[in-house]
């Protein structure tokens, strides 16, 4: 097989070098398991709120393998032969990280382990990879590239960091591609930053973490002073992306929705009573709360999940009420009618009122539970910026830090540097809501007396 | 705020836990004997960690649930958490939905001997937990302990013996 092109509506060209790289991506590419991205959208309901984000998980990890290779080679250069040889031997192992890195998620984002709080994503990413059973397992091997490599990258464990840092840090392939690729679907278009620059300034450099690190740890890191700004832009941009984009009232009215549904059908599917056919899969999924092993598992994709909820919403007039409620509550989200009226929570105790509310329906087992969601968040747009300022204990999040190079080589937390992120990181964005059923308003309206959720006077 | 319910707990049960490091190798030791706490824990310098937690723990200081209060530890802050008045009054409002393991004495007992213990101690506990976990240092897990803390190599033996005692005791069952 000779070198080969993909096209992208992001990086245009996606490029595969040598007929060696061709060979090892295209093997990975046909596995089953991968393929399955292409059945799994990137922004899980996200299209119901920007219908140009259709795009898959597919395209993203393809993305991800592709600026793992571009960051790669602006690095190389720059390197001593020592360094370059070590890096050149790591391309196999990084970039096959970088393009597998999402090969556990579920359908339609995080609903399944958000609703089940069973096994994440990043978990059953390892599960495949390490699975003898699996054609992803099957052609790493046959290729020669080693697993546990590729798995202590996906886990952040592997002993160099900086191959950690490309995949899987504040600055890596990943969240590169799919702020880009986000900002370009949905049309959000200052969710965008300079990428190009962005890779032509990193460089590896030692930071040193802590007294006791003498010699410090190569880490990815950016040129001070060529890509500062680029920086800054950069994490603007994933602020921007949050605030307009992830976070979007409609976005997460229809999220909570899709969790109400979830939740009713599993209690349904547990008492026996979801009369309506649904799929193996999804039953297998439902009543073992999101247990289901790793067959079942890579049966489950965005595709399944639509029709099954097509073929609930044919319940409607069901005599069984509960069935007959899911069944209108499948109808709404299908056809976007999206039914879901929405309180901003915004101060802290009208969010306890909210909490309070919720948990008063968990209690006495009020069919109004499956109604309402109390949604809640908070975003530091550079969360780690205090460390180092002498603000924060020394803690772990180091691993979350941003480097840029300093005059005596040595790379130091970003924060040192920039003014911008200085003052950002002191700005925590809140956003808490409370979403209801418009069908129950009279209902509800009756429990807000109680559970003063809106017009709380200040404590 | 269900999902705050096992944190709530916890720090009902401890009242003040001092340093986040510590919460985090609290949460992840009493998440592996077994207890339902569900966070998504991920390797990092200081051992297993998870921004999941930070993330309650901070929603949990907005509710005015704990309180946060800071001091100088070398140049650094560290933190301290302490359970409000606030906490114990919405727990008791939610008592019928309360985690029942999570309030049984044994479980305070251990919450509170954890507590008791070093922030040092429990990083290597934790890491030692995270790599037994792995499956893949069974005959070498005190010099892969070594290599990864080399700054805590003191605490490495008593760190092993402590868990060991927790296995003797029946806390933990981990091969």
């Amino acid at each position: 097989m000779g070198s080969k092109v993909i096209r992208d509506p992001l990086h245009n060209v996606i490029t595969l070098y040598s007929p060696d790289e061709c060979l090892k991506v295209h093997h990975l590419m046909d596995t089953r398991e991968f393929q399955r991205l292409r059945r799994i959208r990137q922004l899980g309901v996200g299209w119901f709120t920007y219908p140009g984000a259709e795009h898959s998980r597919f395209i993203h990890s393809l993305g991800v393998y592709h600026l793992a290779h571009r960051v790669i080679r602006a690095l190389l250069p720059h390197g001593d032969t020592k360094l370059q040889n070590s890096l050149s031997e790591k391309i196999p192992i990084i970039c096959a990280a970088a393009l597998l890195h999402d090969v556990g998620h579920g359908p339609f984002s995080h609903v399944f382990e958000n609703v089940f709080g069973s096994v994440s994503h990043e978990a059953w990413t390892v599960r495949i990879l390490e699975s003898e059973e699996t054609e992803i397992h099957q052609a790493l091997r046959y290729q020669g590239i080693p697993v546990d490599d590729v798995v202590s990258i996906i886990k952040s464990t592997h002993p160099d960091r900086y191959a950690v840092d490309i995949v899987s840090s504040q600055l890596d392939a990943d969240r590169m591609d799919y702020l880009l690729r986000d900002a370009l679907m949905t049309g959000v278009k200052y969710g965008s930053y300079d990428l190009d620059w962005l890779i032509n300034s990193m460089r590896l450099a030692p930071v040193r973490l802590g007294a006791s690190d003498r010699d410090g740890h190569l880490r990815l890191c950016v040129d001070g002073s060529k890509g500062l700004h680029a920086i800054e832009q950069y994490i603007l941009a994933r602020l921007y992306m949050y605030m307009q984009v992830y976070m979007h009232r409609t976005t997460r009215a229809t999220e909570a929705l899709f969790n109400n549904i979830i939740r009713l059908a599993a209690e349904l599917a547990i008492n026996d009573s979801l009369e309506v056919d649904t799929p193996s899969p999804i039953l297998d999924l439902l009543v073992s709360r999101g247990e289901v092993d790793l067959e079942t598992y890579l049966n489950l994709d965005d595709f399944l999940v639509l029709n099954t909820l097509t073929e609930w919403s044919s319940a409607r007039t069901s005599s069984n009420q509960e069935l007959a409620t899911l069944a209108r509550m499948c109808d709404t989200l299908i056809n976007r009618r999206l039914p879901y009226r929405c309180i901003q929570l915004e101060r802290r105790a009208e969010e306890i009122e909210a909490e309070k509310l919720v948990q008063h329906l968990e209690t006495k087992q009020n069919d109004l539970r499956f109604h309402c969601y109390v949604d809640s968040w908070e975003q530091v747009p550079y969360k780690d910026v205090l460390y180092n300022l002498g603000e924060q204990e020394l803690e772990d999040t180091i691993n979350l830090t941003l480097f840029v190079i300093d005059s005596d080589g040595h790379g130091r937390p970003i924060e040192s540097r920039s003014k911008v992120l200085q003052n950002l990181g002191r700005s925590e964005m809140r956003v808490s809501r409370f979403f209801y059923d418009a069908h129950y308003e009279d209902e509800f309206e009756q429990l807000f007396k109680r559970f003063p959720v809106r017009r709380h006077r200040e404590e | 705020m269900r999902n705050l319910v096992p944190l709530m707990q916890l720090f009902a049960s401890t009242k003040e836990i001092e340093g986040r490091t510590k919460v985090q190798k609290i949460v992840y030791i009493l998440q592996t004997m077994g207890y339902p706490f569900n966070e998504t824990y991920r390797y990092h310098l200081h051992g297993p960690y998870a921004s999941s937690l930070t993330d309650r723990i901070s929603r949990l200081v907005y509710l005015e649930m704990l309180h946060e209060a800071s001091e100088d530890a070398g140049g650094v802050k560290r933190f301290r958490y302490t359970a409000t008045p606030d906490l114990n009054k919405l727990l008791e409002e939610f008592k019928p939905a309360l985690l029942e393991s999570l309030q049984s004495a044994r479980f305070r007992k251990i919450a509170v001997e954890l507590n008791e213990q070093n922030s040092s101690l429990l990083e290597v506990v934790a890491t030692a937990l995270y790599l037994i976990q792995e499956g893949k240092y069974d005959d070498d897990l005190d010099a892969e302990l070594q290599r990864r803390k080399p700054h805590l190599q003191k605490q490495i033996p008593a760190a092993l013996e402590y868990l060991r005692e927790l296995k003797r005791r029946g806390w933990l069952v981990v091969n």
